[in-house]
């Protein structure tokens, strides 16, 4: 056990009944400060006889430095025991909200849409875009659907008068219209570059439509590959690859024939229905299949149209609609709610 | 298309369950989207893509199943007309660009009534309504044969005389359905000697109408030019039955077919005799060949199919096929219209050889370097921005009314499109801003109860230049409002330099620092309270920002207590222009700044910003930075004053200030700013 001097003896017991820092202070002051009882001491060395003055230094130094760091541990304590005094004293609600600025919401068919064209990207695809006001020649015409063409009745079309609120007759032409697809990118694509080409066109498109799974507006995702040496069956994996990152790598994916002027052979792909585990449900109306894109090898008529040689080159183009699939991976029942504007829908992406 | 399985059944004989049949009809290209049961009988809903006309109808369905599974179809006995009775109608085609084949019989004696219960069945579970025998009768084999029929009343026929034509004049019908409709000039018609009596291909008239009193009949069976029924029923916005198979296109060869299956339906139901046949048939059509190199089908599809193989899939098709070299020549019948180059012959072989079967490759492409789109990131950079700076996003419709956009100013319209046909008159017009939008927007959340709205749309903008196409041009808007809604935290700043900091970190955010923010004088804005935004260099402002002004909030009509309400537009094109730029980076400093302030009472009519520019100019190189941390009106201060106050930096390149140094200069500048602005030192 240590021993104590006197002076440390008597220190430590005065320093027992402090119970602040204020105390403490005084007490610091009392043994070693300017005039304390440990600084008048070594001030009394000096009439010490020489002989003795360096044993009896040392121990008021020994005492000095015991009490300073005696004091400085206190110190510590009790610094310690008040600030948490204060804080319990101030009673801060701790259950308050901390302060930030709420993000806002983005629009669920453009977190669709970004997840989309990323995963495209990652496939080594470019961005392209075209005009939402379109002749009808791009849209219609070079995609092989001529005038009159029952393929058009796919797409029932707005048609838009640029000769502004003039009534200008002359100025009037019925071939300007809102594009009903991306597709027409392909055409000012194919026209402006040679291949090979490995592009898509993500963007708004236009049809006269409106009802619980229709919007007039709406968005799609175009694309196409075009080299020598494209296949059905890189159309295949290119796709069913996009799918399984959409919706997970386990989900069943099929091909089945379809029509489309612009691809020839077409196809549509569909996803096994995830709400009812393909056993036939509301949304799959009882064929356990979402449809959920067009494709198709590139149709040799619009090779010859934007002057590409069809014997030479082939490829594949698809689109797919935005809209359907973002209502599919959020469960969002009417297609109508995307356009509403309403921030208690739009807050929750 | 409905389909019965139990009318399919008189074509051929499946022993397959009804999902597996809808499940080969999906697989090669016939869609099943619904398998019902109607009555005991399984009824499919087939969704026939438009080329494919030959599928529109119970046969075609049959020797499409014939081709997949390989079953033979029924034998069936040939429609032979026993005992036929001299015709005495004479048929003309004098169109025959237009009605490519007329045939017809004349039957007499029919008895018109009701329809045995069989054939009001069949054609109830095809979801078309029974009307009397005879019409029945045309529906039946229509849907049977996939050729429209038409009976007329021979005694309403004038002239005994029937002919195929395109008016040379409008004229009127009334069709029988009972509208009078106008026909315009170079539309074909069947006319008698008097005038048109039908709407070739799209709908009988109603004064040559099969009724209950009608005796003899007149049975037509033709083929029509596709596109230009088409048109016609699209001008007519008339669409039959009749029409959506004459403007797919009808096989040429079963149009004398279908024409003895109905009149001997009709002889067997409602009595009387058939006349002989006539058939016009001016320009006979010719099947034709097609050649498909081995290769080629390979090459497309990705795989190799044995040419044994491919042959059997022409054969099931019932194409004429020949193999020579490497190639085949086949010819498609003509029912199969559809077929015209060697990419439909590659899908004919692909899907019945079953689109599953082609096993999926990724491309064999060299390694791709694409250009990264930087507008796409450069639009999502912003999306980011404001969704953290508390913003919505939301997207509208590119039409609006033109009250919407009146709300904004009366000249807003002036350059728009105008939607032809719009599907609601107010979205008859494109827009040209999106603030107009986001206006909307912002009432109806004000309607639905939220107390604050903080939205933004980045979207095209329409201008009318007077060229086909219209200039189409990206604008990023926002909108924000605060009710006055008590809150826990207080907003560090008010709406305005709220707004006014989105812009600046916008523009930020793009490495955008040559820049001016002017007072605006848009006419929707308050006046002392909105900015344009000069992007230094351009002839345009390339946007807006500020207060709604309160002729705007009046029009919008809104019950809450807070009326301010921010805007900002910008056109975000000019704002990624710039790409180009390279950033460098600025050595950082090797020795310690000085800070001093200064703290100025001025006139209210002193700008901040001329103040910093003052000292930024004060010729000395130690001074680094300017910046404002206090701003005061109000109680302490003389009327008309205001209180500013800066931090002012100074610091040098190569060695370490010395406190004197600084205390002088900074004084000098004190001194200075107080002589230029008139202020004191607070």
């Amino acid at each position: 056990m240590k021993s104590y001097t006197s002076l440390q003896a008597r220190f430590l017991e005065e320093l027992d009944l402090i119970k602040n820092t204020t105390e403490l202070s005084t007490l610091r002051a009392k043994y070693i400060g300017k005039s304390g009882s440990v600084t008048s001491a070594l001030k009394t060395l000096t009439e010490l006889p020489p002989n003795e003055r360096g044993a009896a230094g040392k121990a008021i130094n020994e005492d000095k430095n015991f009490i300073a760091a005696t004091l400085k541990e206190k110190e510590d304590v009790l610094k310690r025991i008040e600030i948490s005094n204060k804080i319990a004293s101030n009673k801060i609600d701790l259950t308050l909200p901390g302060y930030y600025k709420k993000a806002g919401g983005r629009h669920p068919v453009s977190i669709v849409m970004k997840e989309i064209v990323d995963i495209f990207a990652s496939m080594g695809f470019a961005i392209e875009e075209g005009p939402e006001v379109e002749t009808d020649y791009y849209n219609f015409e070079a995609l092989n659907m001529p005038k009159n063409h029952p393929a058009r009745d796919m797409q029932d079309t707005f048609y838009v008068d640029t000769g502004g609120l003039t009534q200008n007759a002359s100025a009037v032409d019925s071939d300007v219209l809102l594009r009903t697809h991306t597709s027409a990118v392909q055409i000012r694509v194919m026209k402006r570059s040679a291949p090979p080409l490995r592009f898509i066109a993500p963007g708004k498109v236009y049809r006269r439509d409106s009802d619980i799974t229709h919007t007039p507006l709406f968005h799609q995702v175009e694309g196409l590959m075009v080299d020598t040496d494209i296949s059905f069956a890189n159309l295949k994996a290119v796709l069913e690859g996009f799918l399984h990152l959409v919706f997970g790598a386990t989900l069943p994916v099929r091909f089945r024939p379809s029509f489309f002027p612009f691809t020839e052979p077409s196809t549509e792909g569909d996803i096994g229905c995830f709400f009812c585990k393909q056993t036939g449900c509301r949304i799959c109306k009882g064929t356990g299949w979402i449809e959920i894109l067009g494709a198709g090898m590139v149709n040799p008529k619009v090779f010859q149209m934007v002057g590409y040689d069809p014997e030479l080159y082939c490829g594949f183009a698809f689109g797919m609609g935005i809209e359907r699939i973002t209502m599919l991976k959020y469960g969002i029942d009417d297609i109508r709610l995307f356009y509403e504007g309403d921030l208690r829908f739009l807050q929750q992406f | 298309m409905l389909l019965s399985l139990e009318w399919l059944s008189d074509f051929i004989d499946l022993n397959d369950k009804p999902a597996k049949i809808a499940d080969m009809l999906t697989m090669s290209g016939c869609e099943v989207e619904s398998i019902e049961d109607i009555e005991q009988t399984v009824v499919f809903d087939l969704n026939i893509t438009p080329n494919r006309s030959d599928c529109l109808s119970v046969a075609g369905i049959a020797r499409e199943l014939a081709a997949i599974t390989k079953v033979p179809l029924k034998g069936h006995v040939p429609y032979n007309i026993q005992d036929e009775r001299a015709l005495n109608v004479a048929v003309e085609i004098q169109s025959p660009q237009l009605c490519y084949r007329y045939t017809g019989r004349v039957i007499t004696g029919v008895q018109v009534s009701e329809s045995p219960q069989w054939l009001k069945d069949r054609l109830r579970r095809s979801g078309v309504r029974s009307i009397n025998n005879v019409v029945d009768i045309t529906n039946y084999v229509m849907l049977e044969r996939g050729q429209p029929l038409h009976a007329f009343d021979l005694s309403t026929i004038s002239g005994k005389c029937i002919s195929a034509r395109a008016l040379s004049r409008d004229v009127k019908i009334i069709t029988l359905d009972g509208v009078e409709r106008a026909i315009s000039r170079g539309t074909l018609m069947i006319c008698d000697k008097k005038g048109p009596i039908a709407v070739a291909g799209v709908m009988g008239g109603l004064h040559t109408e099969v009724t209950e009193t009608t005796t003899n009949i007149f049975l037509e069976s033709a083929c029509f030019n596709h596109a230009s029924i088409r048109k016609t029923s699209k001008a007519l916005n008339l669409s039959s039955e009749s029409s959506y198979r004459f403007e797919r296109g009808v096989d040429i060869e079963s149009v004398p077919v279908a024409l003895n299956r109905a009149a001997m339906l009709i002889q067997e139901i409602c009595g009387g005799d058939i006349s002989k046949i006539i058939d016009v048939y001016p320009e006979r059509f010719i099947p034709r060949e097609i050649s498909l190199t081995t290769e080629k089908l390979s090459r497309i599809l990705g795989i190799d199919i044995g040419q044994d193989d491919v042959e059997d899939i022409f054969k099931r098709l019932c194409f004429d096929v020949k193999k020579s070299n490497g190639r085949f020549i086949v010819t498609p019948p003509l029912y199969r219209g559809d077929i015209e180059i060697d990419a439909d012959l590659i899908e004919e072989v692909a899907r019945l050889y079953g689109y599953e079967n082609i096993p999926a490759k990724l491309p064999d492409t060299q390694f791709a370097v694409i250009k990264k789109s930087k507008r796409v990131e450069n639009i999502d950079l912003l999306k980011n921005a404001l969704r953290y700076a508390g913003f919505t996003e939301v997207i509208n419709y590119s039409f609006v009314s033109k009250d919407a956009l009146n709300i904004l100013s009366n000249s807003q319209q002036a350059n728009c499109i105008v939607v032809k046909n719009p599907l609601r008159s107010d979205q008859s017009l494109l827009r040209t801003s999106i603030v107009s939008s986001l206006i909307q927007n912002f009432l109806y959340n004000l309607n639905h109860g939220m107390p604050d709205v903080s939205i933004y749309e980045i979207g095209t903008v329409f201008f009318n230049k007077g060229e086909n196409l219209p200039d189409e041009r990206l604008k990023l808007a926002a909108l924000s409002y605060y009710s006055d809604v008590k809150r826990l935290w207080r907003e560090p700043a008010n709406l305005f330099f709220q707004t006014k900091g989105l812009v600046q970190s916008i523009l930020d955010e793009l490495s955008i620092t040559q820049y001016t923010l002017r007072p605006s004088k848009e006419p929707f804005l308050m006046q002392d309270l909105s900015l344009d935004i000069w992007l230094d260099g351009l002839e345009e402002k390339c946007g807006f920002m500020g207060m709604l002004s309160p002729d705007v909030i009046k029009k919008m009509d809104i019950k809450t207590s807070s009326s301010e309400v921010a805007v900002l537009e910008l056109y975000v094109d000019v704002l990624f222009s710039d790409d180009t730029k390279i950033r460098r980076y600025t050595p950082l400093p090797k020795y310690p700044a000085i800070e001093r302030d200064i703290s100025l009472v001025v006139d209210n009519s002193t700008q901040a910003l001329s103040i910093i520019e003052l000292i930024q100019a004060y010729p000395d190189k130690l001074i680094e930075s300017v910046e404002i941390f206090d701003y005061y009106r109000g109680a302490n201060l003389p009327e008309g004053k205001k209180s500013l106050a800066f931090h002012v930096r100074y610091r040098a390149i190569g060695r370490t200030l010395t406190e004197q140094e600084i205390d002088t200069l900074h004084n000098s500048i004190v001194k200075h700013v107080m002589e230029i602005t008139g202020g004191s030192l607070r």
